[in-house]
C-alpha cells in the first residue's frame, strides 16, 4: 500500500475511527485525537507490506484498540493531571460534549476491555469474532465483556 | 430484553460528537493536516536511518577488504622472505637480545595486522547487526500486526 493509497483510506475512516475512540476515552477529545494520530501513524510505518484493503478498516481498529491499552498503561498520573485541566477549561466542555456527558460518565466506570468491546460492537457493528479478533481475544472472552458492558450501562443509564 | 437492547442502540445512534474546535480549516482537514505532518516527520526519520545503514554498510565493506589486502600483502611479504620489515640490526653480542626479538618481528607485526583488521570487521558487524535491530525495532514501533 502506498501513501496515497493509506491517505485515501485514512480520509475516509477517520471520521468514525475518532468517534469511536472518543468514547473510548469518554469524552477526552484531546487524549482521542493524540491516539488516533499514534495509531495511525503506527499503522502507516506497517502499511508497505499491508495490501489487503478489504481488512484495513479491521486492521486500524486493531492498532488503535491496542495503542489506547498502552496509552492507559502508561499515563494514568497524566490523566488524572489532564483531567483536572480540562475541568478548568470551560472551552473543553462547552460544545457536544456536554449533551454526552452521562455517557462519557457511564463508559469511564467500565473496564477499558468491556468498554472496547461494547463500542466496538455498537459504534462500528461489528460481530463478536471480528471484535475478538480486534481485541486479540477469544470469542468467549469477548461475549463476557459484552454481556457485562451491557449489563453494566444499563445500571448506570438506568436505561 | 429487546427493548433494553434497542434502548442501548439508540443510545449509541445518537451519539455524533463533533469534533471542530475552530482551528480554521475544518476538523476533518485539519485532523488530516497534522497526520500527514507527522507521517513527513516518520519518513524523514526512515531516510535518515536508511542512510546510516547504509554507511554501516559500506564501512564493514572496507573493513573487510582491508583486512583481506593486508592479510595477502603480509603474507606474500612473509613467503617471499622480503626483507623489507625486517631490523636491520648491526653490532655485536651486546644487542643479541634485540636481534632475537627482532627476527620475528615480521611474523609478529603480520598477526597483528590480521588480527586487528579481522577484529575491526567484527565489530562493525556488530554495531551493523545492532543498527537493524535499532531500526525493525522503530519500524514496528510495538505493532505486532
Amino acid at each position: 500500500m502506498d501513501r496515497n493509497q493509506f491517505i485515501a483510506l485514512v480520509e475516509g475512516e477517520q471520521a468514525q475511527l475518532r468517534r469511536y475512540l472518543l468514547a473510548l476515552c469518554c469524552g477526552d477529545r484531546d487524549e482521542a485525537d493524540d491516539i488516533a494520530q499514534d495509531a495511525l501513524v503506527k499503522a502507516y510505518l506497517s502499511s508497505a507490506g499491508f495490501d489487503n484493503v478489504e481488512r484495513f478498516t479491521a486492521w486500524i481498529y486493531t492498532i488503535a484498540y491496542r495503542t489506547f491499552i498502552d496509552y492507559r498503561r502508561g499515563s494514568r498520573q497524566q490523566r488524572a493531571i489532564d483531567e483536572c485541566r480540562s475541568m478548568a477549561d470551560p472551552s473543553q466542555q462547552a460544545d457536544g460534549a456536554f449533551c454526552y456527558q452521562e455517557l462519557y460518565a457511564a463508559l469511564d466506570q467500565l473496564p477499558p476491555r468491556e468498554r472496547g468491546a461494547v463500542l466496538l460492537y455498537y459504534i462500528k457493528g461489528y460481530s463478536v469474532k471480528e471484535i475478538a479478533q480486534i481485541v486479540d481475544g477469544s470469542d468467549d472472552a469477548v461475549r463476557q465483556q459484552l454481556s457485562r458492558g451491557r449489563k453494566h450501562l444499563k445500571e448506570i443509564m438506568t436505561l | 430484553m429487546m427493548e433494553e437492547e434497542d434502548k442501548l442502540k439508540g443510545v449509541f445512534d445518537q451519539f455524533t460528537p463533533t469534533f471542530n474546535r475552530g482551528l480554521g480549516l475544518g476538523d476533518q482537514a485539519d485532523f488530516m493536516l497534522v497526520l500527514k505532518a507527522r507521517m513527513q516527520q516518520v519518513e524523514y526519520i526512515k531516510a535518515m536511518q536508511e542512510a546510516q545503514m547504509r554507511r554501516y554498510r559500506q564501512s564493514v565493506r572496507v573493513a573487510v577488504a582491508t583486512a583481506a589486502v593486508m592479510a595477502v600483502l603480509i603474507a606474500t611479504a612473509i613467503l617471499s622472505g622480503s626483507t623489507l620489515f625486517t631490523p636491520q640490526i648491526t653490532g655485536t653480542s651486546t644487542l643479541s637480545a634485540l636481534a632475537y626479538i627482532g627476527r620475528p618481528a615480521l611474523l609478529i607485526a603480520g598477526i597483528l595486522a590480521v588480527c586487528g583488521g579481522i577484529y575491526y570487521a567484527l565489530a562493525s558487524l556488530q554495531t551493523l547487526r545492532a543498527a537493524r535491530e535499532e531500526r525493525t525495532t522503530s519500524k514496528t514501533w510495538g505493532m505486532a500486526n
